[in-house]
């Protein structure tokens, strides 16, 4: 069955001005989407790949440079009074709200601006404070809640008016691993009656693929590629990808990037056990001689090496070359 | 946006205002901020009157009178336009709530109207204080018999010329939100020194045909000029001659600024949603 189409863009471009000297910077270049009801859709990039910018043109906040936008059939620039009556935003790492204020006043507020009935919001805001785990600082100011608790408020906040379309910039960022959790599980199960959709930026490879019905890929302001995780990890499946194990812990990546029929390396040290784990994705097994050599070459020892199942990283630095840190 | 629920996201952003600019969890300076005002007010009166007698011109006590209730009144002025000119500011950057509440149905409208109304309150209760303190001190304590009369003020002047005095105020709220949604920085000055400039330009402490004949088209175009013609007016103080004339001149010119306010603030939101200013951080 074909679903209603609820975010698209066409043609998006926004080009922001440099600073005095540098040239313009253009964050969205020809951005074509199309987010369907129902769905959870990830933007996942570096920084400053376009991700927040492409969340606040939606959220009426920015003007497209060229292109448009739409949420519900709505173009946001031009109908933006009507758009924002079925919109939420949440932005990760930031924790709106009025410190002197109690977690209830501080969404009582909110449920206020839109315009939500006594009983409406007195039931909204319980059930919000319960899906998040709120419910034992309901009075406390918000001054007085942990970061972790600040983050959750901020979330409640953005489901506050029952949005049909919200938009989830990097909302863990940050975030401890449980209150992490919990957001995702209250995401999903609002999202239980298919009518609602959520557009979620990342650079989590972990959470993007966890949450996510479909992914695009974005980098420079360039959709690079758009499907479900598993699609794209299939695409590459046909790619080896290998997790080598070396020491010690510095890698020249630029080197290793020169060996013919390498297509992109990723790397994480480890300070301590001063070892390192390359991500490689090759053309085909062959190149794997010319790459031990060349890491023999660079002083470093290979302790352990294996094919890995192909993740979203791998999909990531198949198309970037690079890894997303 | 229907008119219902403007008043109610207005009405919130009142208490909101309410709880958060009040104070409420230092009472201390709360209550040194409600008094610093009259007694500022109260200086400026003092001053007067001892320059008056240095000077040998005497006691000139419809002068007094006109500047006590002048003083008095000048508190709207003063504490609207200050407090006014730091919420986009502190909202923006501290609460980090700007952007959330710009995207509500609402935008920013029915919030700023809510929290103007706030220093409106408050203000009220300074204006009151200052002149009941000045009242008590200069006739009661001083026993200067200055002629003001607070049994004989016509409400039926002074409770319109309020109204739309403050509604003026707050359109100048408006456009200083205004600016400083664009700019930066200027926050820190902008309410303040318009302040400074109404207390010049407004009549306060000497009669607007007083003011260097440059400047005087300014005073003509400012509600405040005429806000405080009426208020002394209401008080039987007044010396323009036509209560009626300046209560007109008051509604045409805040009708003015109203429609000025909406100018600046639909120019500065087209820039900032072009220049994707509504949840900058400042830079210091
Ligand atoms: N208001 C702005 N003014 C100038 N440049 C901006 C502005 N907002 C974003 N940019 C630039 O646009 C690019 C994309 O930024 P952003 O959308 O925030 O990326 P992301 O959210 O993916 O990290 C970056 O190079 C950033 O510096
Ligand atoms: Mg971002």
């Amino acid at each position: 069955m074909k679903r209603d189409i609820s975010i698209e863009t066409r043609a998006l471009r926004r080009v922001f001005k440099g600073v005095p000297g540098a040239g313009d910077v253009v964050a969205l270049d020809s951005v074509d989407l199309a987010i369907e009801e129902g769905e959870i859709f990830g933007l996942l990039g570096p920084n400053g790949a376009g991700k927040t910018t492409m969340i606040k043109i939606l959220a009426t906040l920015l003007l497209p440079t060229s292109g448009e936008a739409y949420v519900k059939g709505l173009e946001v620039s031009k109908n933006a009074s009507k758009v924002r009556k079925i919109i939420n935003l949440v932005s990760g790492g930031e924790t709106p709200g009025y410190g002197i204020l109690s977690v209830k006043e501080n969404l009582w507020f909110f449920s206020q601006l839109y315009g939500l009935s006594r009983q409406g919001a007195n039931e909204r805001i319980k059930n919000l404070v319960t899906q998040l785990g709120l419910d034992n600082y309901i009075d406390t100011r918000m001054s007085k809640l942990s970061t972790g608790y600040k983050q959750r408020l901020n979330l409640a906040r953005g489901f506050i008016n029952n949005p049909s379309v919200v938009f989830l910039d990097e909302p863990t960022l940050g975030l401890d691993v449980l209150s992490a959790k919990q957001l995702r599980t209250m995401i999903k199960s609002w999202m239980t009656d298919g009518t609602k959709t959520v557009l979620l930026t990342t650079h989590y490879m972990a959470e993007a693929d966890e949450m996510c019905n479909r992914v695009g890929i974005i980098d420079q302001g360039r959709i690079l590629a758009c499907d479900t995780p598993q699609k794209l990890k299939a695409k590459i499946a046909s790619r080896p990808s290998w997790k080598i194990e070396v020491t010690p812990n510095i890698q020249e990546l630029d080197t290793l990037k020169t060996v013919p029929g390498v297509i992109g390396v990723s790397e994480v040290s480890n300070i301590e056990t001063g070892t390192s784990t390359l991500k490689l994705v090759l053309e085909d097994e062959s190149v794997m001689s010319d790459l031990l050599s060349t890491i023999n070459r660079n002083g470093s020892r290979v302790l352990n090496m294996g094919k890995s199942e192909p993740t979203l990283e791998d999909v990531y630095i198949n198309l970037v070359g690079k890894g997303l840190q | 946006m229907a008119v219902a629920d403007f008043l109610k996201s207005a009405r919130e952003s009142f208490w909101v205002g309410w709880k958060v600019e009040s104070n409420w969890a230092d009472p201390v300076l709360f209550a040194t901020y409600r008094i610093v005002q009259p007694l500022a007010s109260l200086l400026i009166v003092a001053f007067i009157v001892i320059i008056g007698a240095s000077t040998g011109t005497g006691l000139q006590r419809d002068y007094l009178a006109r500047l006590i209730v002048s003083t008095a009144f000048f508190v709207y002025v003063a504490q609207i336009t200050t407090n006014m000119g730091w919420l986009v500011h502190t909202d923006r950057s501290r609460y980090e709530v700007l952007k959330n509440i710009y995207i509500s149905p609402g935008t920013l409208h029915p919030y700023i109207i809510g929290r103007g109304l706030v220093s409106v309150v408050n203000a009220t209760i300074s204006v009151i204080v200052t002149l009941l303190f000045s009242i008590a001190v200069f006739n009661g304590i001083l026993n200067l018999g200055i002629p003001i009369n607070l049994l004989s003020v016509n409400l039926l002047l002074l409770v319109p010329t309020v109204l739309l005095g403050v509604s003026g105020l707050i359109a100048v709220g408006y456009m200083l939100s205004a600016i400083n949604i664009v700019s930066n920085r200027l926050e820190f000055i902008l309410g303040e020194s318009l302040a400074g400039i109404f207390f010049l330009l407004g009549g306060v402490i000497f009669p607007v045909t007083a003011l260097p004949s440059q400047v005087q088209p300014l005073s003509a175009i400012l509600p405040i000029t005429y806000f405080l013609d009426a208020v002394r007016d209401s008080f039987g103080l007044g010396t323009t001659g036509s209560a009626l004339l300046d209560l007109g001149y008051l509604f045409l010119t805040t009708v003015g600024i109203g429609i000025f306010a909406y100018a600046v603030y639909r120019k500065a939101e087209l820039r900032a949603k072009r220049l994707g200013l509504f949840d900058r951080k400042s830079e210091y």
